[in-house]
Formats: structure tokens, sequence, C-alpha cells
């Protein structure tokens, strides 16, 4: 279990405001790492820095010793962020959407999607348009895209809203079989659903 | 892939094809009736700027995910062939809706509103596939920058001025050659040129602003 991603002397602010300053994190791989803080603390922030999806920080993220700045945007295929909110085509049904990712990104294989897709208990939803569905469900559909991808680091922003506890359940079952099959998953989240996962390390913003 | 899934969310929805189908005439109608010039060649080219700005800009809303971010901006997908890609999309949409607003513009002008259709046409190509590289850029470029976009604007008027103004030039001479001679002239050849330019950079500049 080597070291995945290294965080050094990470500074970032939004408008004069400091976020967060002398940032150093250590992640491992294969393992669970959870990031907690109260609102408005910067975890969001931090995730997003680490998936590349915000440039304008100081300080050095790497990952796989490389700094991310340098890879380019082939590290979404290494690194998957899940928002809170699902990023998902509204005019799409949801058999159209994971039909879409999983080609945009490197992912897993029919196989996998139709294994994911009753895991989730998504089969009756799936010719629905993702505009009719509760945000639940919308969840739902983020997660198995998210575990559908090929991805080594996956980061997981507020994972559990929105979901019921079967959803709950099925989500940390997953969680635990992805970290076994060698992927490393970084949360963010307050919530005490994240402690039946025993994580590896943690870290308070 | 990215193209499939443009028409399948714009197309879906078959309010949309009424959308389309009223805000042509509408406009059409507007500018016609409202407007005292003499030459619907004018007024028809202007229509269609103004479809364009409308269009681009309820397009690019559909890549904007419900936490105002840009959907594509985790997808291992250099931005700017989805750029290129919105851009082609944009550019297909606006031709089928030129042919309504010609269809309009007939039937308010008694008959044909231009006299040398192949002049028409090759202009009709250029000056819409200009004003979809531009706008469709600058509207992504808007959506996902948002409130700290209000000067973005201000960077595509050395764009768009000199392009309208190219354009401008283009119409005037539109009934007065031939085919060969128009597509002779200087105007239209630096027409061309300029939507290779605009292109090669627009895409490039969106994906830099964006990851800025």
């Amino acid at each position: 279990m080597g070291v995945v991603l290294k965080i050094e002397s990470l500074k970032k602010s939004y408008n004069e405001k400091l976020v967060f300053e002398a940032l150093n994190l250590e992640i491992n791989s294969k393992s669970i790492f959870w990031i907690q803080g109260y609102n408005g603390s910067g975890k969001s922030t931090l995730m997003k820095i680490i998936a590349s999806q915000i440039e304008d920080y100081e300080g050095n993220v790497s990952y796989k010793n490389i700094s991310i700045k340098k890879i380019g945007y082939e590290i979404h295929n290494e690194i998957f962020y899940l928002p809170s909110l699902s990023n998902l085509y509204e005019g799409l049904t949801i058999d159209e959407n994971i039909y879409f990712f999983s080609n945009i990104f490197d992912s897993k294989g029919k196989e996998r999607m139709n294994e994911l897709i009753k895991i989730f208990n998504l089969n009756t939803y799936l010719n629905t348009r993702i505009s009719e569905l509760s945000d639940g469900i919308k969840k739902r559909v983020a997660l198995v895209i998210a575990f559908l991808i090929n991805s080594k680091v996956l980061l997981l922003d507020e994972p559990y809203s929105y979901l019921d506890s079967k959803s709950v359940n099925t989500l940390n079952q997953t969680i635990g079989k992805y970290k076994e099959s060698g992927g490393t998953i970084i949360i963010s989240d307050n919530s005490l659903f994240v402690e039946e996962l025993s994580p590896d390390d943690s870290f308070q913003l | 892939m990215l193209l499939s899934k443009d028409f399948l969310s714009e197309f879906r929805d078959k309010l949309n094809f009424v959308y389309y189908l009223i805000l042509s005439p509408a406009i059409s109608l507007i500018f016609y009736i409202f407007n005292d010039s003499q030459n619907p060649l004018y007024l028809y080219f202007l229509t269609i700027l103004i479809i364009n700005f409308i269009t681009n800009q309820r397009i690019s809303r559909q890549e904007i995910s419900s936490q105002g971010e840009l959907i594509l901006i985790n997808m291992p997908l250099d931005l700017s062939v989805f750029c290129l890609s919105k851009i082609i999309f944009t550019f297909l949409l606006n031709f089928v809706i030129s042919f309504i607003t010609i269809a309009v513009f007939m039937l308010l002008a008694g008959g044909l509103f231009f006299e040398n259709t192949n002049n028409f046409i090759i202009f009709s190509i250029f000056f819409s596939l200009g004003l979809s590289t531009i706008l469709t850029t600058f509207s992504l470029m808007l959506e996902r920058i948002k409130s700290e976009g209000q000067f973005m604007m201000i960077m595509v008027y050395p764009l768009i001025i000199p392009f309208l103004v190219l354009s401008y030039n283009c119409l005037a001479q539109l009934n007065l050659l031939d085919f060969i001679p128009f597509v002779d002239t200087f105007s239209l050849q630096v027409l061309i040129a300029f939507d290779i330019l605009l292109l090669a950079v627009c895409p490039i500049l969106f994906s830099y602003s964006v990851r800025r």
C-alpha cells in the first residue's frame, strides 16, 4: 500500500477569503480516506482540487508522484469526482446517461453496468428522463456511473445525501468491494454512515 | 457521441420543435413589420443574427448541471473537442431554422427576396458558421464563469465586430455580382478566412478559459 495522492503546502483563497493553507496530506492506495469539516470549511474545494477541477491554487498535488497539473484531462480516467448534486443530462433517460458516460470514460463493460443497475435498483426507471426523477434516484444513477468507471481513485462528495437507508447499505457494500479490488476512495461527508466503513484514515478541515 | 447526445436532448421534447417553429416566424414578423427598410435581404440576416443569439444561449444551458457546473468538466475529454462539437450542432440547428425563416420572408415579401441563389447560399453558410462559432463559444464560457463573466462579453467584441463588418460588406455585393465574381470578392474571402481562424481559435480559447 503506497502513497497514491500527495498534497503539499496547499493554499486556496476565494476573493481574498482564505479557505485553507499549509495543507499537507498523504493518501494511500487501496484505502478509504475520510474528510470531515463543518459547512464552508473547504471540503468540496479540496475534492475539486484533487479532481483537477480547480487549478487556481498554491502548493502541489501529485498523483503517483506526478503533479496533476502536468497530467491534463486524462487524469479524469484515473481520478473520478462525484459531486453532491448529480451532474447528469436532464433531457436524457437513465439508460442514455449511463451509456453516454460509459463511452466517454474508460469503463468496466456491460456486465458490470447491468450488475450495478440491479444493485442500485434502477431497472424500473431505465427509460425515464432524469428531469422526471427524484433526487434520490438521480443520486443512485450518479453512483452507478461512478462505480462503472475504471478509476483508481474515487472522490465522493456527500455521497449519502438523498439516499434512503437501503441505498446507504448498498453504497457502503459497493465501496467495500471497490476498495478490495484495489481502488482508493476519498469521502467528504459529515454523516456517521462513513464510520460503518471503518475508514483507514481521516482528516478534519 | 457528443453530437448524438445533443440531438437526443434537444429534439426528444416535442415542445422544442414547436419552440423553433414559433421562434423564427415570430422574430421575422416583428422585424419585417416594424422596420421601414426596403431591403428584406438585410432584414433576413438581422433576423438570423437574433435567432442565433437566442438558440446558442439555450443550447449552452443544457451543458450546465443543477449545481451550475459544466457537466463535461470532469471528463477525460479535450474541452476544445467538446466546444467544436457544440459549434457543429448549433450550426446545423441554425441552418435548419434558416430554412423556416426563408419561407416566412418569402411569404412576407411575396416571393424570392434575393436575386442570386448561389451567392445567397454560400454567404448563408459562412455567415451561420462564423456566428455559431463565436456565439457558442462565448455563451458556453459565460454559463461556466457566471458572475465573474460580466467582463467576458467585452472580449467578444474584437471578434464579433469585424465579423459583422465583413458580413455587411459581403451582403452589399450579394445581389450585384454573379457567382464567380462574388466568390472572388475580397470581403467574402476574408470572411471565409476569418471563419477558419475562429474555428481554430475559439475551441482552444474555451478550453483554456474554462480550466483557468
